[in-house]
């Protein structure tokens, strides 16, 4: 699954680093999903933190190398910070639920953007913070929410087919 | 019984065939007559409506039997029009990228007729920042091809986007644009020559011109100009004015003004390396009024003539 995983990821980073800018702004949208913080967190809630601490690192790790303007770990840090907070919903027994995903996504989306703008603010990039929360951590959390229902669905199909397996958590409880 | 007779050889058929006839004619020639024109309309006020009615449910009637009867020659039609129109449709596409690049050319030409002495780098934007919380873009030229930080971008039609951020690298620098929060460009309006600063409003989008005289007579529509600062050449347009508020507090009036560049749909960019733009506006001091000196009027001594009387005493 980790193997997967990198592909996944390193699709998910070359589309959002480079197609999305590009296409979105064609279109006439100023919106954008942010699809590594959505795998991230829905692969944390569906096979557990290892997993999605790993595909975080590597996918933002990718992230920094296709997106030349922040420093490289930069989103490795950030989505590695985002797999845990996702982890807390582990706890929650109603993840086979959409809602509560889509819930975490939210949540998770917005606390990205919070830690990215901390990072951009301490190397000394000025940031518009309210404005920016407004208008591009908010509609990137909806939109993520939005289209959570689609990617965990995806990946509880790919784990399932891939490696069968309940979560660590869950496995430490059976046994 | 007697039999019905059918036959045109009984009388009362004749009859009847003559009286017809007559009736016919009489009606025709009266028919022709003006005298009998109104009792005519009146005929046609009560018979039209009958007439339209009749005449609308044979038109639908015909119709539908036209159409059936012309389906598979409307079917075959209607799909050549509808590939016509993908046609059109492609064809529309392809001139309106032809007019944006045609447009971009004329303006490049224009822009290179009125700055000939700026020299010019072009550069492909390798990426933009994905997060869309700064507006950088990423472009293919570096220390290598002469590129410095602060030095002046414009798009491929000459229109001011923002200045080189930092170069990272042989091939590769950063550009600030201008509607980042961290950019900060000093400007001036075309039209009446006034200075201000113009600062990024992203995520907004927009541009916050601050600095401008209160004096000054600003309208919409007034062109932002740079003002020739540092390495950025003075007269390269940046952005149009749409709203203007008084700030009495400072003493000053600020602009809202929207970039006129497409700053999300840029892929190519001219880095300007060098020349001056357009020049400064002179300033022709004005003469200062020549004192003119009136001469002070010249004393004359008149010697007074002396009194001739003789004194008394004397012989």
């Amino acid at each position: 699954m980790s193997l997967l995983g990198l592909l996944l990821m390193g699709l998910a980073a070359l589309i959002q680093a480079q197609v999305l800018p590009i296409v979105l702004p064609s279109l006439g949208a100023d919106l954008r999903p942010n699809l590594l913080v959505l795998l991230v967190v829905a692969i944390t809630l569906l096979q557990g933190v290892r997993e999605g601490v790993i595909w975080g690192f590597s996918g933002g790790l990718l992230f920094d190398l296709f997106s030349p303007i922040t420093p490289p770990g930069t989103n490795a840090l950030c989505l590695v910070l985002i797999a845990l907070l996702a982890s807390l919903g582990l706890a929650i027994p109603l993840r086979v639920n959409l809602v509560m995903p889509l819930i975490m996504v939210a949540i998770c989306t917005i606390f990205y953007f919070v830690l990215l703008m901390t990072i951009r603010t301490l190397l000394g990039v000025p940031l518009d913070w309210g404005a920016s929360l407004i208008a591009v951590a908010l509609p990137a959390a909806a939109i993520n929410a939005v289209l959570t229902p689609f990617f965990y669905t995806l990946l509880g199909w790919l784990g399932d087919r891939f490696q069968p397996r309940l979560p660590e958590e869950w496995q430490t409880r059976v046994q | 019984m007697k039999p019905r007779d059918r036959s045109l050889s009984s009388s009362r058929t004749v009859s009847l065939l003559v009286t017809l006839v007559i009736i016919s004619l009489v009606l025709i020639l009266v028919s022709q007559s003006p005298q009998l024109q109104p009792v005519q309309d009146a005929i046609h006020v009560v018979l039209a409506p009958i007439q339209n009615g009749v005449n609308s449910a044979s038109s639908t009637v015909g119709g539908w039997i036209e159409t059936v009867r012309r389906g598979d020659d409307i079917r075959q039609e209607n799909v050549q029009l509808k590939q016509d129109i993908e046609s059109l449709t492609s064809e529309n596409s392809r001139l309106r990228e032809l007019e944006r690049v045609n447009a971009d050319l004329r303006r490049q030409l224009n822009f290179e007729r009125e700055f000939p002495d700026l020299r010019g780098k072009g550069a492909v934007v390798l990426s933009r920042d994905p997060t869309g919380l700064n507006q950088i873009l990423v472009i293919d030229k570096g220390s290598a091809d002469g590129i410095i930080t602060g030095l002046a971008v414009t798009d491929s039609g000459g229109y001011f986007i923002g200045k080189i951020r930092i170069v990272t690298g042989a091939h590769q620098s950063e550009v600030l644009l201008i509607t980042d929060v961290d950019s900060s460009i000093a400007v001036y309006v075309d039209r009446t020559g006034t200075d201000g600063v113009s600062n990024g409003r992203w995520p907004r989008g927009r541009l916050s011109v601050e600095h401008l005289s209160q004096d000054a007579n600003l309208g919409k529509g007034d062109l932002l100009k740079t003002a020739g600062r540092e390495l950025v050449p003075r007269g390269l347009i940046l952005g149009q004015i749409y709203n203007i508020v008084s700030n009495d507090v400072l003493l000053e009036q600020q602009a809202d003004a929207y970039p006129l560049a497409d700053l999300g749909g840029i892929d190519q960019v001219l880095v300007i390396l060098g020349g001056q733009g357009q020049p400064q506006p002179t300033m022709t001091p004005t003469p200062l009024p020549t004192a003119t000196v009136t001469p002070l009027p010249t004393l004359t001594a008149t010697p007074t003539p002396r009194s001739t009387a003789t004194p008394r005493g004397k012989p």
